[in-house]
Protein backbone atom coordinates (compact mmCIF):
# COMPACT_ATOMS: atom_id res chain seq x y z
CA UNK A 1 0.00 0.00 0.00
CA UNK A 2 1.60 3.49 -0.77
CA UNK A 3 0.24 6.36 0.09
CA UNK A 4 0.85 10.04 0.41
CA UNK A 5 2.32 11.36 3.69
CA UNK A 6 3.36 14.79 4.45
CA UNK A 7 5.01 16.06 1.30
CA UNK A 8 6.80 12.59 0.21
CA UNK A 9 5.14 9.33 -0.55
CA UNK A 10 6.12 6.54 1.95
CA UNK A 11 5.68 3.39 1.42
CA UNK A 12 3.25 1.73 4.30
CA UNK A 13 3.85 -2.53 4.45
CA UNK A 14 2.60 -3.65 7.60
CA UNK A 15 4.08 -7.35 8.74
CA UNK A 16 1.70 -10.38 8.26
CA UNK A 17 0.47 -10.40 11.87
CA UNK A 18 -0.94 -7.27 11.63
CA UNK A 19 -4.40 -6.31 10.68
CA UNK A 20 -4.46 -5.48 6.93
CA UNK A 21 -7.41 -3.81 4.51
CA UNK A 22 -8.62 -6.43 1.98
CA UNK A 23 -10.22 -5.52 -1.09
CA UNK A 24 -14.25 -5.54 -0.70
CA UNK A 25 -14.83 -6.84 3.25
CA UNK A 26 -18.03 -7.27 4.14
CA UNK A 27 -19.71 -5.36 6.81
CA UNK A 28 -18.57 -8.02 9.83
CA UNK A 29 -15.23 -8.54 8.16
CA UNK A 30 -14.70 -4.24 8.29
CA UNK A 31 -15.92 -4.16 11.75
CA UNK A 32 -13.58 -6.96 13.08
CA UNK A 33 -10.57 -5.59 11.13
CA UNK A 34 -11.74 -1.69 12.85
CA UNK A 35 -12.05 -3.74 16.18
CA UNK A 36 -8.03 -5.20 15.81
CA UNK A 37 -6.68 -1.60 14.76
CA UNK A 38 -8.81 0.26 17.61
CA UNK A 39 -6.94 -2.15 19.73
CA UNK A 40 -3.55 -1.82 18.11
CA UNK A 41 -4.33 1.91 18.42
CA UNK A 42 -5.14 2.18 22.23
CA UNK A 43 -1.80 0.44 22.84
CA UNK A 44 -0.32 3.41 21.37
CA UNK A 45 0.49 2.20 17.46
CA UNK A 46 0.50 5.54 15.78
CA UNK A 47 0.43 3.39 12.43
CA UNK A 48 -2.82 1.95 13.60
CA UNK A 49 -4.24 5.25 13.94
CA UNK A 50 -2.98 6.68 11.32
CA UNK A 51 -4.71 3.75 9.47
CA UNK A 52 -7.69 4.32 11.58
CA UNK A 53 -8.19 7.90 10.52
CA UNK A 54 -7.16 7.18 6.64
CA UNK A 55 -10.28 4.51 6.94
CA UNK A 56 -12.66 7.21 8.72
CA UNK A 57 -11.64 10.92 7.70
CA UNK A 58 -13.42 11.51 5.02
CA UNK A 59 -16.90 10.65 7.14
CA UNK A 60 -15.47 13.76 9.86
CA UNK A 61 -14.63 16.21 7.24
CA UNK A 62 -17.89 15.89 5.44
CA UNK A 63 -19.84 16.26 8.89
CA UNK A 64 -17.08 18.89 9.49
CA UNK A 65 -17.92 21.22 6.33
CA UNK A 66 -21.59 20.82 6.57
CA UNK A 67 -21.40 22.03 10.15
CA UNK A 68 -18.84 24.85 9.64
CA UNK A 69 -19.55 25.39 5.98
CA UNK A 70 -15.69 26.27 5.85
CA UNK A 71 -13.46 24.50 4.19
CA UNK A 72 -10.98 26.09 6.32
CA UNK A 73 -13.04 25.36 9.51
CA UNK A 74 -13.68 22.22 8.65
CA UNK A 75 -10.12 20.95 8.16
CA UNK A 76 -8.89 22.59 11.57
CA UNK A 77 -12.19 20.77 13.40
CA UNK A 78 -11.20 17.68 11.54
CA UNK A 79 -7.66 17.66 12.81
CA UNK A 80 -9.06 19.24 16.01
CA UNK A 81 -11.44 15.90 16.21
CA UNK A 82 -8.93 13.27 15.25
CA UNK A 83 -6.52 14.51 18.13
CA UNK A 84 -9.17 14.50 20.63
CA UNK A 85 -9.93 10.64 19.47
CA UNK A 86 -6.34 9.88 20.33
CA UNK A 87 -6.67 11.49 23.58
CA UNK A 88 -10.21 9.55 24.23
CA UNK A 89 -9.37 6.50 22.86
CA UNK A 90 -8.48 4.40 25.55
CA UNK A 91 -12.41 5.10 26.63
CA UNK A 92 -13.97 3.35 23.58
CA UNK A 93 -14.81 0.18 25.20
CA UNK A 94 -15.53 -2.81 22.07
CA UNK A 95 -18.91 -3.37 22.67
CA UNK A 96 -19.91 -0.41 20.87
CA UNK A 97 -19.30 0.73 16.75
CA UNK A 98 -16.11 2.58 16.42
CA UNK A 99 -17.67 4.73 13.95
CA UNK A 100 -20.64 5.35 16.10
CA UNK A 101 -18.51 6.48 18.82
CA UNK A 102 -16.47 8.64 16.50
CA UNK A 103 -19.35 10.35 15.12
CA UNK A 104 -20.64 11.41 18.48
CA UNK A 105 -17.33 12.51 20.06
CA UNK A 106 -17.25 14.33 16.00
CA UNK A 107 -20.49 16.11 16.53
CA UNK A 108 -19.59 17.00 20.10
CA UNK A 109 -16.11 18.42 19.31
CA UNK A 110 -17.30 20.41 16.31
CA UNK A 111 -20.31 22.10 18.22
CA UNK A 112 -17.91 23.08 20.82
CA UNK A 113 -15.86 24.75 18.26
CA UNK A 114 -18.56 26.89 17.04
CA UNK A 115 -19.65 27.85 20.31
CA UNK A 116 -16.02 28.87 20.65
CA UNK A 117 -15.66 30.64 17.69
CA UNK A 118 -18.99 32.46 17.79
CA UNK A 119 -17.85 33.77 22.04
CA UNK A 120 -14.51 34.85 20.34
CA UNK A 121 -16.11 36.83 17.36
CA UNK A 122 -19.17 37.97 19.32
CA UNK A 123 -21.36 36.46 16.75
CA UNK A 124 -22.27 34.41 14.38
CA UNK A 125 -19.74 33.00 11.82
CA UNK A 126 -20.99 35.29 8.77
CA UNK A 127 -21.10 32.86 5.89
CA UNK A 128 -20.17 35.68 3.44
CA UNK A 129 -16.87 36.84 4.44
CA UNK A 130 -14.92 37.27 2.42
CA UNK A 131 -11.92 34.71 1.82
CA UNK A 132 -14.19 32.17 3.33
CA UNK A 133 -13.92 29.04 1.25
CA UNK A 134 -17.24 27.27 1.90
CA UNK A 135 -16.62 24.19 -0.35
CA UNK A 136 -13.46 24.69 -1.80
CA UNK A 137 -13.14 22.65 -5.28
CA UNK A 138 -14.99 19.37 -5.48
CA UNK A 139 -15.35 18.23 -9.51
CA UNK A 140 -17.07 15.23 -10.32
CA UNK A 141 -20.42 16.67 -8.31
CA UNK A 142 -23.99 16.99 -10.31
CA UNK A 143 -25.10 20.08 -10.02
CA UNK A 144 -28.16 19.60 -8.06
CA UNK A 145 -26.18 17.94 -5.34
CA UNK A 146 -24.02 21.19 -5.64
CA UNK A 147 -26.84 23.50 -5.45
CA UNK A 148 -28.29 21.47 -2.22
CA UNK A 149 -24.83 21.89 -0.43
CA UNK A 150 -24.75 25.56 -0.96
CA UNK A 151 -28.02 26.39 -0.02
CA UNK A 152 -27.36 24.44 3.44
CA UNK A 153 -24.07 26.55 3.43
CA UNK A 154 -25.88 29.48 3.14
CA UNK A 155 -28.61 28.90 5.79
CA UNK A 156 -27.71 30.47 9.33
CA UNK A 157 -25.56 28.42 11.46
CA UNK A 158 -28.44 27.26 14.01
CA UNK A 159 -30.69 26.10 11.15
CA UNK A 160 -27.95 24.62 9.30
CA UNK A 161 -26.81 22.40 12.18
CA UNK A 162 -30.23 21.52 13.28
CA UNK A 163 -30.57 20.36 9.67
CA UNK A 164 -27.18 18.57 8.84
CA UNK A 165 -28.03 16.78 12.46
CA UNK A 166 -31.02 15.64 12.00
CA UNK A 167 -31.33 15.36 7.78
CA UNK A 168 -28.36 14.73 6.68
CA UNK A 169 -26.22 12.82 9.71
CA UNK A 170 -29.69 11.00 10.92
CA UNK A 171 -29.80 12.39 14.76
CA UNK A 172 -33.24 12.51 16.28
CA UNK A 173 -34.65 15.51 17.33
CA UNK A 174 -34.19 14.50 21.17
CA UNK A 175 -30.33 13.75 19.92
CA UNK A 176 -29.90 17.47 18.17
CA UNK A 177 -30.89 18.73 21.44
CA UNK A 178 -28.53 16.75 23.65
CA UNK A 179 -25.59 17.51 21.54
CA UNK A 180 -26.49 21.00 20.86
CA UNK A 181 -27.62 21.71 24.61
CA UNK A 182 -30.63 23.25 23.31
CA UNK A 183 -34.41 22.30 23.88
CA UNK A 184 -36.12 19.91 21.45
CA UNK A 185 -38.94 22.42 20.86
CA UNK A 186 -36.04 24.76 19.73
CA UNK A 187 -34.66 22.12 17.49
CA UNK A 188 -37.73 21.58 15.80
CA UNK A 189 -38.16 25.40 15.31
CA UNK A 190 -34.34 25.80 14.05
CA UNK A 191 -35.86 22.81 11.58
CA UNK A 192 -38.37 24.37 10.25
CA UNK A 193 -37.07 27.20 9.46
CA UNK A 194 -34.10 25.20 8.03
CA UNK A 195 -36.92 23.71 5.54
CA UNK A 196 -38.61 26.78 5.07
CA UNK A 197 -35.08 28.82 3.86
CA UNK A 198 -33.55 25.89 1.78
CA UNK A 199 -37.15 25.58 -0.12
CA UNK A 200 -36.97 29.02 -0.79
CA UNK A 201 -33.36 28.53 -2.28
CA UNK A 202 -34.13 25.33 -4.04
CA UNK A 203 -37.23 26.12 -5.84
CA UNK A 204 -37.26 27.74 -9.26
CA UNK B 1 -53.02 23.85 12.42
CA UNK B 2 -54.07 25.12 9.04
CA UNK B 3 -53.60 28.26 7.21
CA UNK B 4 -54.29 29.96 3.99
CA UNK B 5 -51.74 28.89 1.42
CA UNK B 6 -52.40 31.72 -1.11
CA UNK B 7 -54.41 31.97 -3.90
CA UNK B 8 -55.00 29.76 -5.99
CA UNK B 9 -56.28 31.25 -9.15
CA UNK B 10 -60.14 31.79 -10.39
CA UNK B 11 -60.64 28.18 -11.80
CA UNK B 12 -59.46 26.30 -8.59
CA UNK B 13 -61.89 24.68 -6.02
CA UNK B 14 -62.35 26.47 -3.31
CA UNK B 15 -59.14 26.83 -0.91
CA UNK B 16 -59.51 25.21 2.32
CA UNK B 17 -57.70 25.86 5.08
CA UNK B 18 -54.46 24.71 4.35
CA UNK B 19 -51.64 22.75 6.48
CA UNK B 20 -49.10 24.94 7.94
CA UNK B 21 -45.40 23.97 6.72
CA UNK B 22 -44.10 23.58 10.34
CA UNK B 23 -47.46 21.03 10.61
CA UNK B 24 -46.31 19.62 7.44
CA UNK B 25 -42.46 19.07 9.23
CA UNK B 26 -43.84 17.29 12.01
CA UNK B 27 -46.43 14.89 9.98
CA UNK B 28 -42.92 14.15 8.35
CA UNK B 29 -40.78 13.40 11.52
CA UNK B 30 -43.93 11.28 13.27
CA UNK B 31 -44.41 14.21 15.59
CA UNK B 32 -48.22 14.34 15.61
CA UNK B 33 -50.49 12.21 17.98
CA UNK B 34 -52.91 10.15 16.12
CA UNK B 35 -55.85 12.12 15.72
CA UNK B 36 -53.91 15.39 14.55
CA UNK B 37 -52.27 13.21 11.73
CA UNK B 38 -55.56 11.60 10.62
CA UNK B 39 -56.84 14.99 10.28
CA UNK B 40 -53.74 15.92 8.29
CA UNK B 41 -52.98 13.08 6.21
CA UNK B 42 -57.46 13.62 5.25
CA UNK B 43 -56.52 16.84 4.19
CA UNK B 44 -53.42 15.96 2.32
CA UNK B 45 -55.28 13.64 0.29
CA UNK B 46 -57.55 16.33 -0.94
CA UNK B 47 -55.33 19.13 -1.11
CA UNK B 48 -52.81 19.56 -4.11
CA UNK B 49 -51.25 22.40 -3.24
CA UNK B 50 -50.58 21.13 -0.22
CA UNK B 51 -49.56 17.78 -1.52
CA UNK B 52 -46.95 19.72 -3.33
CA UNK B 53 -45.82 21.67 0.13
CA UNK B 54 -45.37 17.81 1.63
CA UNK B 55 -43.92 16.36 -1.49
CA UNK B 56 -41.17 19.08 -1.52
CA UNK B 57 -40.39 18.15 1.86
CA UNK B 58 -39.85 14.65 1.47
CA UNK B 59 -37.75 15.73 -1.15
CA UNK B 60 -35.74 17.51 0.69
CA UNK B 61 -35.21 15.33 3.05
CA UNK B 62 -34.39 12.61 0.55
CA UNK B 63 -32.08 14.77 -1.35
CA UNK B 64 -30.40 15.73 1.97
CA UNK B 65 -30.10 11.73 3.19
CA UNK B 66 -28.12 10.88 -0.46
CA UNK B 67 -25.34 13.56 0.28
CA UNK B 68 -21.90 11.80 0.15
CA UNK B 69 -21.31 10.66 3.41
CA UNK B 70 -17.73 11.00 3.48
CA UNK B 71 -16.05 14.08 1.55
CA UNK B 72 -12.02 13.75 1.36
CA UNK B 73 -9.83 17.32 2.43
CA UNK B 74 -8.53 18.67 -0.35
CA UNK B 75 -5.13 18.00 1.50
CA UNK B 76 -3.59 15.19 3.97
CA UNK B 77 -4.25 16.45 7.39
CA UNK B 78 -2.49 13.66 9.00
CA UNK B 79 0.90 15.37 9.58
CA UNK B 80 -0.33 17.81 11.75
CA UNK B 81 -2.47 15.33 13.30
CA UNK B 82 0.66 12.81 13.49
CA UNK B 83 2.95 16.05 15.16
CA UNK B 84 0.55 16.86 17.79
CA UNK B 85 0.04 13.31 18.90
CA UNK B 86 3.33 12.89 18.99
CA UNK B 87 4.12 16.03 21.54
CA UNK B 88 0.98 14.97 22.97
CA UNK B 89 2.04 11.35 24.33
CA UNK B 90 5.97 10.68 23.36
CA UNK B 91 6.08 7.67 25.20
CA UNK B 92 3.92 5.80 22.46
CA UNK B 93 6.86 6.06 19.56
CA UNK B 94 9.22 3.96 21.91
CA UNK B 95 6.44 0.75 21.00
CA UNK B 96 4.98 -0.87 24.01
CA UNK B 97 6.46 -4.08 23.71
CA UNK B 98 9.87 -2.01 24.37
CA UNK B 99 8.64 -0.18 27.22
CA UNK B 100 7.63 -3.89 28.28
CA UNK B 101 10.55 -5.76 28.09
CA UNK B 102 12.33 -2.52 29.33
CA UNK B 103 10.53 -2.36 32.68
CA UNK B 104 10.69 -6.40 33.17
CA UNK B 105 14.54 -6.25 32.75
CA UNK B 106 14.21 -3.14 34.90
CA UNK B 107 12.78 -5.13 37.80
CA UNK B 108 15.08 -8.60 37.12
CA UNK B 109 18.02 -6.70 37.49
CA UNK B 110 17.07 -4.97 40.42
CA UNK B 111 15.73 -7.90 42.18
CA UNK B 112 19.18 -9.62 41.24
CA UNK B 113 21.56 -7.21 41.91
CA UNK B 114 20.48 -4.86 44.69
CA UNK B 115 21.09 -5.01 48.25
CA UNK B 116 17.49 -4.40 48.28
CA UNK B 117 16.32 -7.44 46.60
CA UNK B 118 18.27 -9.89 48.74
CA UNK B 119 16.59 -8.11 51.89
CA UNK B 120 13.04 -8.34 50.38
CA UNK B 121 13.62 -12.09 49.42
CA UNK B 122 14.82 -12.74 52.96
CA UNK B 123 11.86 -10.66 54.87
CA UNK B 124 9.04 -12.81 52.23
CA UNK B 125 10.42 -16.39 51.23
CA UNK B 126 10.32 -19.26 53.51
CA UNK B 127 13.56 -20.65 54.80
CA UNK B 128 15.23 -22.98 52.59
CA UNK B 129 15.39 -26.58 53.21
CA UNK B 130 16.21 -28.02 49.35
CA UNK B 131 17.62 -31.71 50.42
CA UNK B 132 14.48 -32.49 52.33
CA UNK B 133 11.99 -31.63 49.64
CA UNK B 134 11.67 -33.14 45.93
CA UNK B 135 11.14 -30.93 43.06
CA UNK B 136 8.01 -30.69 43.11
CA UNK B 137 7.45 -29.64 46.47
CA UNK B 138 9.94 -27.13 46.17
CA UNK B 139 8.04 -25.26 43.39
CA UNK B 140 4.85 -25.62 45.24
CA UNK B 141 6.26 -24.45 48.15
CA UNK B 142 7.66 -21.16 46.43
CA UNK B 143 3.80 -20.87 44.80
CA UNK B 144 2.41 -21.07 47.90
CA UNK B 145 4.60 -18.48 49.68
CA UNK B 146 3.86 -15.79 46.94
CA UNK B 147 0.79 -16.85 45.22
CA UNK B 148 -1.50 -15.19 48.13
CA UNK B 149 0.25 -11.93 47.47
CA UNK B 150 0.55 -11.98 43.78
CA UNK B 151 -3.54 -12.87 44.02
CA UNK B 152 -3.93 -9.50 46.28
CA UNK B 153 -2.21 -7.37 44.07
CA UNK B 154 -3.58 -8.81 40.95
CA UNK B 155 -7.01 -7.65 42.19
CA UNK B 156 -5.39 -4.20 43.08
CA UNK B 157 -4.88 -3.88 39.59
CA UNK B 158 -7.80 -4.80 38.55
CA UNK B 159 -9.36 -1.75 40.60
CA UNK B 160 -7.26 0.28 38.68
CA UNK B 161 -8.32 2.32 35.55
CA UNK B 162 -5.29 1.71 34.02
CA UNK B 163 -4.73 2.99 30.30
CA UNK B 164 -5.03 0.14 27.45
CA UNK B 165 -1.14 1.20 26.91
CA UNK B 166 -0.78 0.35 30.24
CA UNK B 167 -2.32 -2.68 30.93
CA UNK B 168 -0.35 -3.39 27.97
CA UNK B 169 2.89 -3.13 29.39
CA UNK B 170 1.91 -4.89 32.40
CA UNK B 171 0.72 -8.06 30.95
CA UNK B 172 4.13 -8.24 28.81
CA UNK B 173 6.43 -7.52 31.70
CA UNK B 174 4.32 -10.41 33.35
CA UNK B 175 5.06 -12.64 30.12
CA UNK B 176 8.66 -12.19 30.52
CA UNK B 177 8.34 -12.42 34.56
CA UNK B 178 6.78 -16.59 33.61
CA UNK B 179 8.89 -17.32 30.74
CA UNK B 180 12.27 -16.46 33.63
CA UNK B 181 10.09 -18.85 36.33
CA UNK B 182 9.64 -21.46 33.97
CA UNK B 183 13.18 -21.49 33.36
CA UNK B 184 14.25 -21.27 36.83
CA UNK B 185 11.63 -23.85 37.65
CA UNK B 186 13.51 -26.24 34.65
CA UNK B 187 17.14 -25.14 36.36
CA UNK B 188 15.69 -26.53 39.77
CA UNK B 189 14.55 -30.16 38.03
CA UNK B 190 17.64 -30.19 36.47
CA UNK B 191 18.90 -29.93 40.14
CA UNK B 192 16.63 -30.39 42.71
CA UNK B 193 19.10 -30.02 45.60
CA UNK B 194 20.61 -26.67 44.29
CA UNK B 195 20.48 -23.89 46.79
CA UNK B 196 20.65 -21.65 44.27
CA UNK B 197 18.01 -22.61 41.46
CA UNK B 198 15.58 -22.62 44.74
CA UNK B 199 16.91 -19.39 45.23
CA UNK B 200 16.54 -17.87 41.46
CA UNK B 201 13.23 -19.56 41.31
CA UNK B 202 12.31 -17.19 44.51
CA UNK B 203 14.15 -14.02 42.99
CA UNK B 204 11.63 -14.50 39.71
CA UNK B 205 8.64 -14.63 42.21
CA UNK B 206 9.82 -11.46 43.81
CA UNK B 207 10.26 -9.64 40.50
CA UNK B 208 6.47 -10.59 39.43
CA UNK B 209 5.32 -9.26 43.03
CA UNK B 210 7.21 -6.55 42.79
CA UNK B 211 6.30 -5.27 39.06
CA UNK B 212 2.26 -5.99 40.34
CA UNK B 213 3.35 -3.53 43.49
CA UNK B 214 4.87 -1.17 40.93
CA UNK B 215 1.47 -0.87 38.84
CA UNK B 216 -1.31 -1.43 41.87
CA UNK B 217 0.82 2.13 43.40
CA UNK B 218 1.84 -0.27 46.18
CA UNK B 219 5.87 0.35 45.72
CA UNK B 220 8.10 3.46 45.58
CA UNK B 221 11.43 1.58 45.13
CA UNK B 222 11.18 1.62 41.22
Amino acid sequence: MTREVGSHTEDVRFAGSEPSPSTEPTSLQRARETRRWVERAQAGDVRAFEYLYRDHVGRVYALALRMTADAREAEEATQDVWVRVWERLETFRADSSFSTWLHRLAVNRILDRMRSRKRREGRSASLDDPGVNRWGTEPSKTEERMELERAIAALPEGARTVFVLHEVEGLKCREVAEATGTAVGTVKAQLHRARKLLRGMLTP
Amino acid sequence: MTERRGSTGAGDPEPGPHLHDELLGELLDGDLDPDARLQAEDHLAECPQCQRAYSELVDLGHQARALPQEIQPTRDLWPGIQAEVRRRRPWVTWGYGLAAAGIAALILGTVFFSPWGHEMAEMESPPEDPASTTFVAQVREVEEAYEPTIQELRLLVEDQELAPETREVLEESLAVIEEAIREAAAALEEDPGSPQALHGLRRMYDAKVEVLRLVAGRSSSI
